[in-house]
């Protein structure tokens, strides 16, 4: 990305969900302005934790004000952790936009998301603001969840899938709305196990979909290798297909017919 | 003003670097993922991730694994090969005006020979670096660096064909790294790189799976800085080519103490996944940090352990 740059940032917001959320909402001001950034990009952020060697994570951008960012970030490991630790005031680092972004959307266009998944689309409706269906599943209490941050001409229906009975629902729902999106497309973020789910019904649909891999980031820039996907030979480009490419650079949205996962 | 300069060798195969600071191979790219983050002339050098005859596949995921001080990584050379690599990449950092050294990657005597003889005409390409010490591909790699007759044989068939200044990087899995390394040096190379990645694993005692797809890893980062320094002590007394030091340099200081052992140069890996900007502040750093203690000329300083 072009457009991508190394910024520390001060914490302006940084507040749990809801009492006892392990969902956090925060907001940076960066000292260099990002610009040039679509619903579906990334910014690896820093936690600055006093570790001798600590990573940055990947989280996709939820907002980006005239001065700050906001990311909603699931507490789940030990750089998350760190964020406990936090407050206004503290300074960060982080570098972004980064990977690429979701198609804009076309007449039909359904919206899919499990758990923290939903961040991409609170900033995807309010980027294009036009009227959506959104299929949220979530394990938690739904209060934990940014929802009403997403526009308000998306229809958002929920799904508390917190047992394997509630999931199927969900999952029903998923194939049953899919199927009236034969002539969409289907944008989606969360789980891998969700995202496996969408990628085979697409295929076996033929509904194009758009899928945005949670994959474990260690640079974010396309230097490691370690976030790589597997393509199909279908991959849009040729020299790449059947073969692995970086989450980080070529995605971390793929069309659900190009990648193996 | 502080002389950060360095020659490594003093033939017609020198390497003129403006400063210490290379990026090891394998943590860069192709150097050009990082021109938002700075400027990659600037850098002494730039090695790029390792190049295969032919483009190579990789291992499968997961490769990398958060280890207690560090990163084990089992990434499989996955690389476009070298026709890509020169129709691609060679003409963008060319326009850069980046010191590029290629690190070459083969399962043959052959294969590496034909490799140097093809990057020895590209005038982007300043030096060959190579990687006999690769713990995670099955063939090749680390074979040849731990086995002295096959080392032996690559190195003085890249060092006869080769126009470029050639540096042999050697792995610490081995009895005696010395050995190794003087092998490299009688057999023509004009450098060393000490040390390639430890060889290691992770395990998750829940689902009782390695955290590789490969099982083993190549360990780097920060936890082995203290192995690193004692191989590069060690090559330095015991060759007269410059050994350029590498593993887990995560500050001027650290530059410093590779230095000081009788590192020429340095190369930077796992702290630029931590921040992409790093190995480009470290030259400023590593300026104020000469300035704070004295140091005048970089390689005043070299090899002066007590």
């Amino acid at each position: 990305m072009q457009n991508a740059l190394y910024t520390s940032a001060t914490i302006v917001e940084l507040l749990p969900m809801c009492v006892g959320s392990p969902i956090y909402k925060i907001t940076l001001s960066p000292h260099s302005p990002l610009q040039h950034w679509s619903a579906g990009q990334f910014i690896m952020l820093d936690f600055g934790s006093s570790h001798l060697c600590s990573f940055a994570r990947p989280f996709s951008i939820a907002s980006i004000g005239s001065s700050t960012v906001t990311l909603y970030i699931h507490i789940r490991g030990k750089e998350t952790k760190h964020l406990r630790t936090l407050s206004r005031g503290d300074v960060l680092h982080m570098w972004g936009p980064l990977g690429n972004s979701f198609s804009p959307p076309t007449k039909e266009t359904l919206l899919i998301a499990g758990g923290i998944g939903i961040a991409p689309f609170v900033t995807y409706t309010n980027q294009y603001r036009t009227p959506l269906t959104f299929l949220f599943g979530h394990r938690i209490d739904e209060e934990n969840y940014p929802l009403n941050e997403c526009s308000t001409m998306t229809t958002c229906r929920t799904f508390h899938d917190n047992n394997s009975s509630s999931l199927q629902v969900f999952l029903d729902e998923i194939r049953a709305t899919m199927l009236q999106y034969k002539q969409g497309q289907v944008l989606a973020c969360g789980p891998l196990p969700l995202l496996r789910y969408i990628r085979n019904l697409a295929i076996e649909l033929d509904i194009y979909a758009e899928l945005s891999l949670e994959e474990t980031m260690f640079c974010g820039v396309g230097a490691c290798l370690g976030c790589v996907c597997k393509t199909t030979d279908s991959y849009s480009d040729s020299r790449y297909s059947d073969s692995y490419v970086q989450s980080c650079t070529a995605g971390p949205i793929f069309v659900a017919h190009n990648i193996l996962i | 003003m502080v002389d950060c300069r360095v020659q490594l060798g003093s033939d017609s195969f020198m390497l003129s670097l403006e400063n210490p600071i290379m990026t090891a191979s394998g943590t860069f790219g192709y150097g050009l993922e990082f021109t938002n983050y700075g400027d990659i002339g600037s850098l002494g050098a730039i090695v790029l991730k390792g190049i295969s005859l032919r483009p190579r596949v990789g291992n499968p995921m997961p490769r990398i694994a958060e280890v207690e001080g560090g990163l084990l990584n089992a990434v499989g050379l996955q690389n476009y090969g070298v026709e890509y690599l020169i129709s691609h990449i060679l003409p963008q950092l060319q326009d850069t005006r980046a010191t590029v050294i290629a690190n070459l990657y083969a399962n043959s005597v052959h294969e590496f020979a034909e490799l140097a003889r093809i990057l020895s005409e590209e005038s982007a390409i300043h030096a060959l670096e190579l990687n006999v010490s690769c713990p995670n591909v099955r063939e090749g790699g680390v074979l040849f660096g731990q086995n002295k007759a096959m080392l032996a044989d690559v190195v003085s068939h890249v060092t006869r064909v080769s126009k470029k200044h050639v540096s042999v990087k050697l792995t610490p899995n081995v009895t005696d790294i010395v050995e190794m390394a003087r092998i490299a040096e009688d057999n023509g190379a004009n450098s060393l790189t000490c040390i390639n990645t430890l060889q290691g694993m992770a395990v998750d005692i829940y689902s009782k799976k390695p955290k590789l797809a490969n099982i083993y890893g190549g360990l780097s980062g920060p936890c082995i800085k203290p192995v690193a320094l004692q191989c590069v002590h060690r090559v330095a007394q015991a060759v007269s080519i410059p050994v350029i030091g590498v593993g887990g340099i995560c500050s001027a200081q650290d530059v410093l103490e590779f230095i000081l052992v009788g590192a020429y140069a340095v190369q930077i890996g796992t702290a630029t996944f931590m921040n992409p900007t790093f190995p480009f502040q470290l030259v400023d750093e590593l300026v104020t940090l000469c300035k704070e203690i004295g140091i005048e000329r970089i390689e005043e300083f070299r090899n002066t352990l007590l």
